[in-house]
């Protein structure tokens, strides 16, 4: 490996070395993404322990499968109520759309692609190299299009905007339900588990303080 | 360690993010449907005079149980007898304070006999009255009987 490494030129270890830094970085952000993620759902699950807590310290709910019940109907309607806001800004998005495609007459068009006329486009087939095989970016990618606002395209800039804050706003309260449902599973297992350990069934025991019987011939 | 251990678990979440993404949108399919059915419920509980979104059985009876216990709390401690002592009459501003009690530090009488309000003379705590044991004549209601 040594020998491999001293009869690569002076540019091929330069390459390999902003490989290997390029690699650590990315690996470090798709963790902080992991990261985020986790803690996220952590902060979420808490709910779950809000909304059981005064039924089950109450003895209400004395079994996991009437645990599971109310929490499962208490989970559910938290969902719908954290829907609320992303189907308002859906309906908001279709009423856009279905008003500005009656003044319009452009049913047929593809909203997503429209909006991406205010972004620039790149063309990364002409920038790539091939580094040991593995392919990099090695030149700045050429620019095929250029950002261009048309306002005559401003109404579907405005649903597209709001579809997809719509989805990202439904996407996290399934992501808060699934974290609360999970901590709900959790806790029908271990609130109403008992444990035996540390219990020895002798220390119960009394002994009876009797005389003792004479001893036998 | 606990930063790696960190590290690992983001690395293994960002891996399982796109199953993560496969199971949200199941999910956000199953959010429609109880979108629906939650704002079905909504308008069944409107047109019925309940509160759109009415409390669960079970909380209803938390409630009630630990409503309950507090009351009993509370009865507990208003029970307990109030500690014994001399009682001292409110210090009034203008007739000086107690025997054995600081001066108010604002009182304009201090170091001024001179003052129109003159010396306060010095009032005794008042010693509460011995608890006599008196039989209590029961109260008779309009039938005649008692109303104990």
């Amino acid at each position: 490996m040594m020998n491999l490494f001293i009869s690569l030129s002076e540019t091929d270890k330069r390459a390999l070395i902003i490989l290997v830094i390029l690699l650590v970085v990315f690996l470090i952000l798709i963790a902080l993404i992991g990261v985020a993620v986790r803690k996220t759902m952590i902060y979420q699950s808490k709910r779950a322990d809000t909304m059981m807590h005064d039924a089950t310290i109450t003895h209400v709910v004395d079994t996991p499968k009437a645990f599971l019940n109310l929490g499962r109907r208490k989970n559910n309607r938290l969902l719908y109520r954290q829907s609320i806001p992303a189907f308002l800004l859906a309906l908001l998005a279709t009423i856009i759309l279905i008003i500005g495609n009656l003044v319009n007459g452009r049913w047929g068009d593809n909203i997503f692609a429209v909006t991406g006329e205010l972004f620039f486009a790149y063309d990364f087939d002409s920038a790539i190299v091939h580094v040991f095989g593995v392919p990099l970016i090695g030149n700045w990618p050429a620019v095929i299009h250029s950002p261009e606002f048309h306002i005559e395209n401003l109404y579907v800039y405005m649903e597209t905007l709001f579809y997809v804050a719509a989805i990202i706003v439904e996407a996290v309260a399934c992501q808060a339900y699934i974290a609360r449902w999970q901590m709900l599973h959790s806790r029908a297992r271990t609130v109403f588990s008992k444990s035996l350990d540390g219990y020895n069934a002798s220390d119960d025991i009394k002994v009876k303080r009797d005389k003792p019987l004479p001893p036998s011939d | 360690m606990k930063i790696l251990k960190e590290f690992a678990l983001g690395i293994l979440w960002a891996a399982l993010t796109p199953l993560l993404l496969v199971v949200i949108a199941v999910v956000a399919v199953f959010a429609i449907g109880n979108f629906f059915y939650e704002f079905v419920l909504m308008v069944i509980h409107f047109f019925q005079g309940k509160k759109l979104f009415p409390p669960f059985e079970e909380d209803i009876k938390a409630y009630k149980i630990l409503k309950r216990s507090i009351e009993e709390e509370q009865k507990k401690e208003e029970a307990k007898p109030a500690p014994a002592g001399p009682v001292y009459v409110q210090a009034n501003y203008f007739t000086g304070t107690p025997p054995g009690m600081p001066p108010f530090p604002g009182d304009p009488r201090i170091g001024n006999p001179s003052s129109p309000y003159g010396v306060p003379p010095s009032v005794p705590p008042v010693q509460p009255p011995p608890i006599e044991n008196r039989e209590v004549p029961a109260i008779e209601n309009k039938e005649g009987g008692d109303d104990q």
